[in-house]
């Protein structure tokens, strides 16, 4: 059991992340030996994470946001069958992602956009929009709104699993192993599947990007 | 947008960015904090449904799913062998003459059975089943109505027909040849081979009627239709007899006869009047 736990652990590539599986699994024990408010700081920890990782897989914030509280009641009700040999935050991210796809087969044929505002404060997406337009005022936020709604349209032309990888990958940062632990496929799947949603993104986003 | 020429470069990497900046108001959050509260109270108070322990053993068994699905596989092949094998072995009672190779010597006159080994091993064991021939009376063949037992006994004469087989006129002549020579051990073949069961009459059972059966329902009726008309009678049980509801009806009917002719004598001093 501990030596299972210790290569679930092993998996999380940084320090930071081990740290946090250690600070996780304490709560977890917590939780499992009957202290139920214990699960809020896990809720707290992982929310936005995992609420933006389902957004971006369907576009829809209403769907995001029942999604991830049904990932966050899965993962209590089973939380006594958590054994650490992964860390909590993969274990949690594998519930809601195949909740997600599960709902997106479902709603295959559904496509509703309901698209939250950029956050003007973060300055890694403010300095490409800044790079892209030099409007300001109005023309600047419908232009925002224009590019927003270009890149969910080519997210969505993606497939189910391209899509996934794309979002684990170029918007929540995992890596490759961590994804394929997830997504419970090979590395090698991972890596093909990122390059082939890749091709097909920069061809449907073409007119935004470099030649 | 800016004309291309004056464009920066982006990659696809920098534009995914803008959608990790794609973010929720602070206001959503506790909206969510609320439902995920009611959700999560909800999740502890209801009763988890009856195959939620199924799902869990389900989960453990997938692990197991080829083997477990290979053994089913070979159970049921062996099942099916095993079913297409058994009315074989019920019937192999039946065939004790074709496995018989030996010459069997009995006391007192000597008797030999033969059997042609080419012919035993092409028998198969149903049509052996049907074909053994069993030493009888030859009276007693008219009394059997079973057309089994009718093709038997026509091979125990020796005089099989055409249609049957070698092996079957072979087995024939043997019972033949065992009958005229030793009565006795046809008999023993006989009640060896269940033959003197099928040869036997048919025992005469005493036919009875079916109407003789039946219950006449009337008197009963009848009775029960005039106890119920008396005020005593309605407590009386249905399983009254027949004779006690009549002499009971009986009477009743004295009684009342009785009542009536003294109600038409009038006594008044000295006279008597009399109604009519």
């Amino acid at each position: 059991m501990e030596a299972l736990k210790a290569i679930g652990k092993s998996l999380a590539a940084t320090p930071v992340r081990q740290q946090e599986a250690d600070s996780d699994w304490e709560i977890v024990q917590r939780v499992q030996t009957g202290d139920v408010a214990a699960f809020d700081d896990l809720i707290l920890r992982y929310r936005g994470r995992v609420y933006g990782m389902i957004y971006n897989m369907t576009s829809n914030r209403e769907d995001a946001s029942d999604l991830t509280q049904d990932a966050f009641i899965k993962a209590f009700q089973s939380i006594n069958r958590f054994q650490g040999q992964s860390s909590f935050f993969t274990w949690l991210y594998r519930i809601a992602v195949n909740s997600t796809l599960t709902h997106l087969r479902k709603n295959r044929l559904r496509t509703f956009f309901s698209l939250e505002k950029v956050d003007e404060n973060d300055r890694p997406s403010a300095e490409v929009i800044e790079a892209l337009t030099d409007n300001t005022g109005v023309e600047r936020d419908t232009y925002v709104k224009e590019l927003q709604e270009r890149l969910n349209e080519a997210m969505q032309k993606l497939s189910i699993k391209h899509r996934t990888v794309v979002t684990l990958f170029e918007i929540d940062g995992l890596g490759h192993q961590e994804i394929a632990e997830i997504m419970n496929c090979s590395v090698g799947t991972v890596r093909s599947r990122l390059h082939y949603a890749k091709q097909q993104l920069q061809a449907e986003l073409q007119p935004y990007l470099r030649k | 947008m800016k004309p291309e020429s004056t464009r920066p470069q982006v990659t696809l990497e920098q534009l995914l960015r803008v959608k990790r900046a794609e973010r929720p108001p602070q206001e959503f959050w506790q909206h969510f904090e609320r439902e995920m509260r009611v959700k999560q109270l909800a999740a502890i108070v209801e009763p988890r449904p009856w195959w939620a322990p199924f799902i869990r053993i389900g989960a453990r068994v997938a692990r197991y799913q080829v083997p477990v699905g290979a053994t089913a596989i070979f159970a049921l092949t062996l099942l099916t062998v095993r079913e297409y094998q058994m009315p074989a072995a019920y019937e192999a009672p039946f065939a004790p003459a074709i496995e018989q190779r030996e010459v069997h010597t009995m006391p007192g006159p000597a008797v030999t059975v033969v059997v042609a080994p080419e012919v035993s091993a092409e028998v198969s064991a149903q049509e052996s089943a049907t074909q053994v021939a069993v030493a009888s009376d030859s009276t007693s063949t008219q009394s059997i109505a079973s057309d089994r037992a009718v093709h038997s006994v026509s091979m125990f004469g020796g005089a099989g027909t055409e249609n049957d087989s070698p092996t079957a006129r072979m087995i024939a002549a043997n019972l033949e040849a065992v009958k005229n020579s030793a009565p006795e051990l046809a008999q023993l073949i006989n009640r060896v081979s269940g033959m003197d069961m099928l040869m036997a009459p048919p025992q005469k059972t005493e036919v009875i009627d079916p109407l003789a059966r039946v219950t006449v329902n009337s008197d009963r009726r009848s009775s029960r239709l005039l106890a119920g008309s008396l005020p005593v009678a309605s407590y009386v049980s249905h399983e009254v007899s027949n004779e006690a509801n009549t002499a009971r009806l009986s009477r009743s009917l004295t009684e009342e006869r009785l009542y009536d002719s003294v109600s038409r004598f009038g006594f008044n001093a000295n006279r008597v009047a009399i109604k009519f």
